[in-house]
């Protein structure tokens, strides 16, 4: 497949490949930024894929569009489809089902995934703590709630699978590393000019990231309340974000 | 010919459900929301739903389309949808249709359906302030058949006015839960007429354009239009189950 580009964003390489892409945009902000990088930097259509979980009261099928209502302000750029589909649990495997039906149908070349590296193992595993509940029969049970740990933090995750039609720039870079995205945008390389692209401001409070899931024990023990469409802060994903931008 | 699954009597108002999959076109209206509401209620069928933001009205109309179909669901129950957004500089009556042509060119649906009604009386008509672009296909004297393009587009509330929407919003029991959210206004930030005169609703109703209007005498006993918020909330006299 034929790359148009290569930006440099703030450190971390993604390329700009040639014909109609897809995106799955979830409406946290690694995804997000992708969006944005893409729809600067991307002259054909971009076909966005959000999958609204009805475990988690679809709450990302709310936020994705106004992230990409907040992208199109940024760049200019509407040559943008949005597809909404919907599924039990949204897990991996059926997020890529609508955007891989679009490649079978050559309707787009590629499509970027935003999913990032973990951050550094000894961080990850202490985000989140392993808490205990005692239950009416009197056994104690643990709970805890962290995502996939087996994705290396150490730089050497593949950008590339599905043969090669899924693409992941941000493989190898941790939360810390799109912060510095979102933080630096206006002032790396000679493309950026504009003090509006500082997205801390702009794009940055319109991503969701929270995970909180009202069919899992862990909140429960803890005592987190339903945040809504706002972020629980107590989420394995809420402490990623925390870590990241701090 | 389409096969029709079951017909529904909405208030008097006949919907064909016809054998899916089926598009429809949900623009964040007071009319396509009900719509959109009876297909996922009786179709088993997948829907399509095409929403449009044009970018000289800023778009806003996604972000209730977005919501008209997240509370859809909750009240169906229904999530074998998927919605797809396009979005354009200025909409027309072309532009509002080529997602949904393209999925019909292409069999992915058999039939879409459209929300749009008729106007308002004439009488009524010469009361509003702004005169409407839209005589054409909704002219409330002339009879229209529901099909058109080649039986590939179903209009089945071409022939009613909105009176007749917001009685079928009460039958159903939904003026607080669909429409209070729907959003039927058009005002435009570039028409001197707005910028000049009337407040920026931002996502709520500007209470002053044709379409407010229009939306007023059809919900006068539920319509109340709150000038701080700029949203569309229930009247102090309205009650639901009366």
């Amino acid at each position: 497949m034929k790359i148009v580009k290569s930006i440099d964003c703030v450190g971390t390489n993604l390329d700009i490949y040639d014909g109609n892409i897809g995106i799955m945009l979830s409406g946290g902000v690694d995804s997000a930024i992708l969006l944005y990088y893409l729809m600067k930097y991307c002259l054909n259509t971009i076909h966005i894929y959000t999958t609204g979980s009805n475990l988690k009261y679809r709450r990302n099928s709310i936020i994705a569009p106004r992230v990409v209502e907040k992208c199109i302000q940024l760049t200019g750029n509407n040559n943008v489809v949005h597809h909404i589909h919907y599924d039990e649990s949204a897990t991996e495997s059926s997020m890529c089902i609508a955007p891989q039906k679009d490649i079978d149908n050559s309707l787009i070349n590629i499509v970027y995934d935003g999913t990032t590296m973990n951050p550094p193992h000894d961080i990850a595993i202490n985000l989140v703590a392993t808490v205990s509940k005692t239950n009416s029969d009197g056994t104690v049970s643990k709970h805890t709630a962290t995502p996939d740990m087996s994705r290396s933090d150490t730089g050497d995750n593949i950008m590339l699978y599905n043969d090669d039609k899924f693409y992941m720039p941000w493989a190898n870079t941790n939360k810390k590393g799109i912060a510095k995205m979102y933080k630096n945008a206006w002032k790396w390389g000679r493309y950026y000019s504009s003090i509006d692209n500082n997205l801390v401001d702009s794009l940055l409070p319109v991503t969701r990231s929270c995970e909180w899931d009202p069919t899992c024990d862990y909140y429960d023990v803890i005592g987190t309340v339903d945040p809504g469409l706002e972020h629980c802060g107590e989420c394995w994903w809420c402490k990623e974000r925390e870590w990241g931008f701090k | 010919m389409m096969a029709v699954r079951k017909s529904i009597d909405c208030v008097g108002t006949n919907l064909d459900i016809y054998d899916g999959p089926v598009g429809i076109m949900v623009s964040g209206g007071a009319d396509s929301a009900i719509l959109l509401y009876y297909l996922m209620k009786h179709s088993k069928d997948k829907i399509h739903i095409f929403s449009l933001g044009n970018n000289d009205k800023r778009r806003v109309n996604i972000s209730v389309a977005t919501q008209v179909v997240e509370k859809c669901i909750q009240l169906t129950g229904n999530t074998n949808i998927e919605h797809h957004i396009n979005y354009c500089e200025t909409q027309t009556g072309d532009s509002l249709y080529v997602m949904p042509k393209q999925f019909t060119e292409e069999k992915r649906v058999k039939i879409v359906y459209s929300g749009l009604t008729a106007n308002p009386p004439k009488e009524v008509l010469n009361t509003f302030k702004l005169a409407t672009l839209e005589h054409g296909d909704r002219d409330p004297n002339a009879e229209r058949d529901v099909l058109s393009l080649d039986d590939t587009k179903y209009s089945p509330w071409t022939n009613i006015d909105k009176k007749i929407i917001a009685s079928m919003y009460k039958e159903e029991k939904l003026l607080e839960k669909l429409f209070t959210i729907t959003r039927s206004c058009e005002y435009d930030p570039t028409h001197h007429y707005f910028r000049d005169d009337v407040k920026d609703p931002g996502h709520g109703n500007c209470g002053e354009c044709w379409w407010c209007e229009e939306r007023e005498w059809a919900f006068p006993t539920v319509w109340a239009f709150d000038h701080n918020t700029c949203q569309t909330v229930p009247s102090r006299d309205y009650n639901e189950n009366s």
